[in-house]
């Protein structure tokens, strides 16, 4: 046990140390999801009963 | 179509209908009848294929009664739409005022206007309906939607002069989309705070709009720039009626002119309002709406959805079978029509005993083909597609319609419907 209460013979890994790291790794390849209002309108009127052509 | 907008964006996507779908007109000539309940019954399941999110209903959809369309209840249903339509004939929910629905962060409202003219028209089938005017039901439906929706669209077939009152009445109806009255495209044009658009009639085009909403501002963008262009217009205006009186007026009659003293006082009304919307313009780059739009033509050409083309051609062949079964029935029945394959006609071998050079022309023109052609489409019996226009009006010079099948598309304009 050094001055700063740690032991420095502790090996830097375990399950505390591992969470850290699946969780860093999740933030950095899952961006955070961007509010979006954009969309695409497709819109029709007035086919007046037309389905195709004669030929 | 649809399938390749779906695919080549991440970008949702809304596709809606604002009616005119199913018939040419509210009244169908008898003999068409069948065919063209079974042509719409067609339409309604190939729209429902496509995943349309509402339909709107027009005067004309009503031509074989409003029951005919609750009828047709295979799934997926089509979401019909008309806030001021009522009716006992149809269940409950089958058709309604206005649906909400939500594409991309956004609760959009859309809601269906049937033009009320319809009350008064004849129709091929049971008026089991009534159309309330607009203005008994909008204000009340616009009601019911107010701090749900983040955006509301109106699919109305009033006219477009009605549209445009509807836009400049109610602010917060930011598109309407038009069907029902007139045949021709119209691009999108700022009303109020609303946009009017609609797509020419017969399924030629697509109109397709990319839309980046702005929920706070709930305002197209330029929408104050236009205002603020009216009213420097009207300045403008005010301002050469002033200068005219002060070349005619002294000052002592300015004062005592009361013409004069208005025109003054709407220049500082008109100057207060420049002021204000010049700041509103300002903002209006980063605050508001913005959208693009364009038509796109729907050429034969386009790979077709495998789902809605089976509809397409078990449509076509039973409508078909049934003018097949017409033909025959007139045929037993000593009925013969003036035209198509049963009609008296004697067939062009009887004119190549006289005519011999003229045969030899014919059968060299793509007329002489037609027939095979009708035959390969399996459309030989279709009525649609054999009945020749007689009316003399179609064959004057310079009206586009010489020889055209009444009612049809002018040949390379095909590729519609859907």
């Amino acid at each position: 046990m050094n001055m700063n209460g740690k032991n420095p013979d502790t090996p830097l890994s375990g399950p505390g140390t591992l969470l850290l790291l699946v969780a860093m790794l999740f933030v950095l390849l899952h961006p955070a999801a961007v509010l979006s209002n954009e969309f695409i309108l497709l819109y029709s009127n007035d086919n007046r009963g037309e389905t195709e052509p004669c030929g | 179509m649809i399938e390749q907008v779906r695919n080549e964006s991440d970008k949702p996507v809304l596709l809606l209908d604002a009616g005119g779908l199913l018939f040419e007109r509210p009244m169908i000539p008898a003999p068409l009848l069948e065919a063209r309940k079974i042509q719409a019954a067609g339409i309604i399941k190939a729209m429902g294929a496509m995943q349309y999110a509402a339909v709107g209903i027009a005067a004309q959809d009503l031509a074989v009664g409003l029951n005919f369309l609750a009828q047709q209840d295979d799934a997926p249903a089509l979401p019909w739409l008309s806030a001021n339509l009522e009716s006992e004939a149809v269940p409950k929910g089958a058709i309604q005022p206005f649906i909400l629905t939500r594409v991309a962060e956004l609760s959009i409202a859309v809601i269906g206007l049937t033009d009320d003219q319809i009350n008064t028209a004849p129709l091929s089938g049971p008026k089991d309906f009534r159309i309330r005017p607009w203005p008994d039901v909008l204000a009340d439906t616009l009601k019911n939607v107010r701090g749900k929706a983040d955006m509301i669209i109106l699919l109305s077939s009033y006219p477009d002069e009605v549209n445009r009152r509807i836009a400049e009445e109610f602010e917060e109806i930011s598109l309407i989309i038009q069907s029902g009255a007139s045949t021709g495209a119209k691009a999108l044009r700022l009303f109020g705070h609303a946009l009017i658009t609609q797509v020419s009639s017969r399924g030629q085009y697509l109109g397709r709009m990319d839309i980046d909403w702005n929920p706070s501002s709930r305002q197209w963008g330029q929408a104050a720039f236009r205002r603020h262009k009216e009213a420097r217009g009207r300045l403008d205006r005010i301002n050469w009626r002033l200068g005219r009186m002060e070349k005619r007026l002294d000052e002592r009659e300015r004062k005592e002119n009361r013409d004069y003293l208005q025109l003054l006082a709407e220049k500082e009304q008109a100057a207060e309002e420049i002021s204000r919307l010049e700041r509103q313009v300002r903002t209006e780059q980063d605050q508001s709406s913005s959208y693009s739009g364009n038509f796109i033509a729907l050429k034969v050409s386009l790979p077709e959805d495998p789902g809605v083309r089976k509809i397409v051609l078990q449509t076509r062949d039973a409508v078909n079978s049934v003018h097949k079964k017409t033909l025959e029935e007139a045929k037993r029945t000593g009925n013969v029509p003036a035209s198509g394959p049963e009609s008296a006609m004697t067939g062009w071998q009887a004119c190549r005993s006289c005519h011999p050079e003229q045969t030899l022309f014919w059968q060299q023109t793509r007329h002489a083909g037609a027939w095979q052609t009708l035959e390969k489409a399996r459309q030989q019996f279709n009525q649609d597609c054999l009945i020749l226009s007689c009316d003399p009006a179609d064959l004057r010079p310079g009206n586009g319609r010489q020889g055209q099948p009444a009612g049809r598309p002018a040949p390379g304009a095909q590729g519609r419907g859907l």
